[in-house]
């Protein structure tokens, strides 16, 4: 056997498990053998018979990429996830990284909140983006890892653990899919109520403008805790409805309309709010000397804000209401 | 033809043949053969197929227990030779006769509507 030869069914063993590795060598080596016999005797291309050395490398050249062929004898699968494992491994994702997106930012919040000296929006921006971010690159690598050792350590031709049945039932029509995005809406509507609901107890300093009033709270201390006390229950019905469209995610009539009709209200609270206060804001933050015409601009900017929000939020909710009854039928 | 029509009729016959060697090796080793005479005695059956394809595939059917392989060391050089298994024929005999079956239907399609 030539030096080339050695060289390449080494390069071929070497990328095999030690107990096949013996017999595949002798076997190549026997095949090798062969095969350039058979070159020299009458060479492929049908030209004059070859030296040993040009009908060593021919052959060479025929069986091709030493690791292509290792692949071939190990039965190695060229790819990380397989078109068996590859449905649950994607439905699993889509299920797995919004949760953990959801409680890794909660955590990292919580946490940069409860042990930060002086909380400010930065800070809690920078926590929560990178340890979201690191939480949700390590689950889909861990996943990603398991399904592919599983599905490596599965015999060739045997049935993957992660394939799913071929039996496909006509029953699961009888159920109509919900939309994913009612669910996904919900959560980030329950976020945005959360954020709302701590507005009135946010210190200014959380703003980077403690300065102003001494690191008070943003909103005026002085409107009385009965308008508080709405605020938090208004904001609680809305979250409940929301809670209601993550459990429950099929759209119905009822639903929409308490949704509408306790949007329009929290809304028309606000107006009152605005309206009727001297200063919604903490009255140190609002710049002092300003005339009667400005307060009142900023005023009506901030109820004309308030409502286009609300005509809004509705016509997407009545949208939304329209395409999941659609889908339902 | 064209360069792209070439290599989609490409594709196509590499799906067709891709399980005809298989059931050509079962039939080729009723009785032991080795691997290099395997491989010129599907070449001369019209069923061609690359060596490195060949040796990994009788391999594989040994380990599914349709070929079993023995080293004869008494030629001037060692040689692996293959015999298929009593599952193996029951599968060849299966295999074939879904080909020949396989086969009428396409010849059926192509008389009709012609």
């Amino acid at each position: 056997m030539s030096t080339l030869t050695e060289r390449y069914i080494a390069e071929v063993i070497r990328r095999l498990p030690d107990g096949q590795s013996d017999d595949i060598s002798l076997e190549i080596a026997a095949i090798i053998d062969d095969m350039v016999a058979a070159e020299l005797h009458s060479p492929g291309d049908g030209t004059a018979a070859p030296d040993p050395d040009s009908a060593e490398r021919a052959v060479l050249g025929r069986l091709g990429d030493p690791a292509a062929l290792a692949r071939r004898y190990s039965g190695a699968r060229p790819y990380l996830i397989g078109p068996e494992a590859y449905p649950v491994w994607a439905r699993v994702l889509r299920w797995l990284l919004p949760i953990v997106g959801v409680l890794a930012a909660l955590a990292s919040g919580i946490i940069y909140v409860a042990t930060a000296p002086q909380a400010e929006l930065g800070g809690l921006i920078g926590e929560v983006v990178s340890g979201t971010l690191s939480a949700l690159l390590w689950v889909f690598a861990a996943w990603t890892l398991i399904v592919t050792i599983v599905e490596r350590s599965t015999p060739v031709g045997a049935r993957s653990a992660f394939a799913k049945s071929t039996i496909w039932d006509p029953s699961e029509l009888d159920h109509p899919r919900v939309r994913p995005d009612t669910r996904i809406d919900a959560i980030v509507s329950l976020n945005l109520l959360a954020l709302l609901a701590a507005v009135p107890f946010v210190p200014s300093t959380f703003l980077y403008i403690g300065h102003l009033n001494g690191g008070e709270p943003l909103v005026n201390p002085d409107i009385p805790t009965v308008w508080l006390a709405g605020y938090l229950l208004l904001i609680g019905a809305l979250a409940l409805v929301q809670v209601w469209r993550l459990a429950r995610p099929a759209s119905s009539r009822w639903r929409v309309a308490i949704e509408v009709v306790t949007d329009v209200v929290f809304g028309a609270f606000l107006t009152v709010l605005v309206l009727s206060q001297d200063s919604v804001i903490h009255p140190d933050i609002v710049s002092a000397g300003q005339d009667d015409l400005s307060t009142a601009a900023i005023r009506w900017s901030v109820i004309a804000t308030i409502w286009v929000i609300v005509i809004w939020d509705q016509t997407e909710t009545l949208r939304a209401h329209r395409r999941n009854t659609a889908t339902a039928l | 033809m064209s360069d792209d029509a070439d290599a989609v009729l490409g594709t196509h016959l590499q799906e067709l043949r891709r399980g005809s060697v298989v059931l050509a090796s079962l039939l080729a080793c009723r009785r032991p053969r080795y691997g290099y005479a395997l491989l010129t005695t599907l070449a001369e059956a019209g069923i061609t197929t690359e060596a490195n394809t060949l040796y990994p595939l009788l391999r594989r059917l040994e380990g599914q227990g349709l070929l079993t392989s023995t080293w004869r060391t008494e030629e001037p050089r060692p040689r692996k030779y293959y015999e298929t298994t009593e599952l193996g024929v029951q599968t060849a005999d299966r295999l074939h006769s879904e080909w020949l079956a396989l086969g009428a239907g396409y010849t059926d399609l192509r008389k009709a509507d012609t």
